[in-house]
């Protein structure tokens, strides 16, 4: 194993992606794959879960595809259990769920306002309760992504309810970081600029998408697998050994213009 | 990932002769990179490039005075008309001096904020022009600090400049995407270097530093590293802007 390889490799370790099946999550499960870690898919939708694993396998490393909806505990607690016996502990958890909507905010039913702080905050509590506490359980070290947004703070327009989780994301993700230091589980986000994906193609109109393009410098949108580097330098102990509560934006430059 | 992940790559470190500025030297030459090292200290380069050697890759100690702003530009041609172009810079040299404000001495002050802000951002100028002159891709590294984000006293030169250099690299960073150069900072927490020696054996110091620190430890020039490569990489073509804190946690809590 030369330098890099050593510094980067995850090889046996056992990485869960919650959201998994998604056309990002499942970029970021592959590229876990490529490091060597063995990959647990949890989606609520088991056909995109299965597709993704399938993916994941085709790298020469064990994968495991699970219906979960990620807003019930019990789903997550008996994933746990089953992710541990066939693939070992849980070492990565990438918490990546996520749903969105542009109602005007005095349209928002409350019902939808729900259902978006489940899926994006609630789900990564729970998650971080139930795999975070087997880290701390087992005496693991452990590294936790979760997926934040650029419009975690400040807010974009149309995107209310999403951002509101999205910076409750962000304080998760600090409040855990001091909580697990001690421990050595790692709890950082990462913050995807503009990447197309499910959440976004509705919203993105041509005037939105202009506006958007103004003031991302790189003047593009993001490739799902430009996030990989950055989970595999946060999920690899060896690489960000001392990296915890950091948000880190991958977004083409798009906040470095944000006041 | 591939085997070598600076392969054929050429970078310029500045404070290459120890601590952070030589780990990143270090960890560069062995993802495949051939090293042009600067700082002050002729025999302590000599040591890291002897190393260099060591990994098969190619390096080139240069002594060089950053505060002496104006023959940066003469420098840089001249290192580089021996080495060929640099892709990667990393901007690592800093001082640091402790002093109340109301009676911190004027020279102190100029000379932090020439080393610190003034002198990466020359050299930024100098590798900017090469590339885009080249119409090459290139990635700027700054290594800021924890005190980019937060008041504390006694530092006004360091803090002022390390706070200079983040939004710098901001504005660099918006200004030179179309030239696709990306311009990215890590910002350390408190790391134990021969910089920082007298603080670590300082008790009620340390003290202090671990009672913020949730990881509860100094950090090491290494914990650096994976960042450094991370974002000097082509892994890290999308990320432009951004300070990477590396601080075990620092800024995370109150």
């Amino acid at each position: 194993m030369n330098y890099i390889e050593e510094l980067f490799s995850l090889k046996g370790k056992t990485a869960s992606v919650i959201g998994g099946g998604g056309v990002l999550a499942g970029e970021m499960a592959l590229g876990l794959a490529q490091a060597g870690a063995n990959i647990a898919i949890l989606d609520l939708n088991p056909d995109n879960a299965n597709k993704n694993a399938d993916l994941v396998r085709r790298q020469g490393v064990k994968a495991l595809a699970l219906q979960v909806d990620a807003t019930s505990k019990d789903d997550l607690t008996k994933a746990e259990a089953r992710i541990s016996a066939e693939l070992g502990a849980v070492d990565i958890l990438i918490n990546a769920p996520g749903i969105n909507s542009s109602t005007p905010f005095l349209e928002i039913p409350e019902q939808e306002w729900d259902k978006i702080l489940n899926v994006n905050l609630k789900s990564m509590f729970l998650a971080c309760q139930i795999f975070g506490g087997k880290m701390i359980q087992n005496n693991n070290k452990g590294s936790i992504i979760n997926v934040s947004s650029a419009s975690s703070g400040p807010p974009l327009s149309k995107v209310f309810t999403y951002s509101v989780s999205k910076a409750g994301v962000n304080n998760l993700t600090q409040f855990l970081a001091r909580e697990w230091a001690e421990q050595g589980v790692r709890v950082n986000a990462i913050a995807p600029g503009f990447f197309p994906a499910e959440q976004n193609r509705k919203i993105l109109t041509p005037e939105r998408t202009a506006s958007i393009m103004k003031h991302t410098p790189m003047n593009r949108f993001g490739e799902a697998q430009e996030l990989i580097g950055a989970v595999i330098w946060l999920a690899s102990e060896k690489a960000s050994s001392f990296v915890t509560g950091s948000i880190v934006r991958v977004d083409g430059g798009f906040t470095a213009m944000t006041i | 990932m591939q085997n070598q992940l600076l392969e054929n790559k050429t970078a310029l470190i500045t404070g290459a002769g120890r601590g952070i500025g030589k780990a990143i030297a270090l960890a560069f030459a062995q993802a495949g990179a051939d090293v042009i090292l600067v700082s002050r200290t002729a025999t302590e380069l000599q040591k890291v490039a002897d190393e260099i050697a060591g990994f098969g890759r190619q390096a080139w100690p240069r002594t060089f005075d950053l505060s002496q702003l104006d023959d940066i530009a003469g420098f840089y041609a001249q290192i580089t008309a021996q080495t060929g172009p640099v892709d990667i810079l990393v901007n690592v040299a800093g001082v640091i001096h402790r002093a109340a404000s109301l009676d911190f001495p004027a020279d102190k002050w100029q000379q932090a904020l020439n080393v610190n802000l003034s002198a990466p951002f020359r050299l930024c100028q100098c590798f900017a022009r090469d590339r885009v002159a080249a119409q090459k891709p290139g990635k700027i590294i700054n290594i800021t600090s924890l005190l980019a984000e937060a008041g504390r006293a006694s530092i006004p030169a360091y803090a002022a400049s390390k706070s200079g250099l983040k939004i710098l690299t901001q504005t660099l960073a918006v200004e030179w995407a179309q030239y696709h150069i990306n311009v990215n900072a890590i910002g350390p927490g408190y790391i134990e270097t021969e910089l920082t020696e007298p603080l670590v054996n300082n008790e009620p110091f340390t003290s202090w530093v671990l009672s913020k620190t949730p990881m509860q430890r100094w950090g090491t020039p290494g914990d650096l590293t994976g960042a450094a490569l991370f974002l000097a990489s082509a892994q890290a073509d999308f990320i432009t802007g951004q300070t990477i804190y590396v601080d075990g946690g620092w800024l995370a809590q109150i």
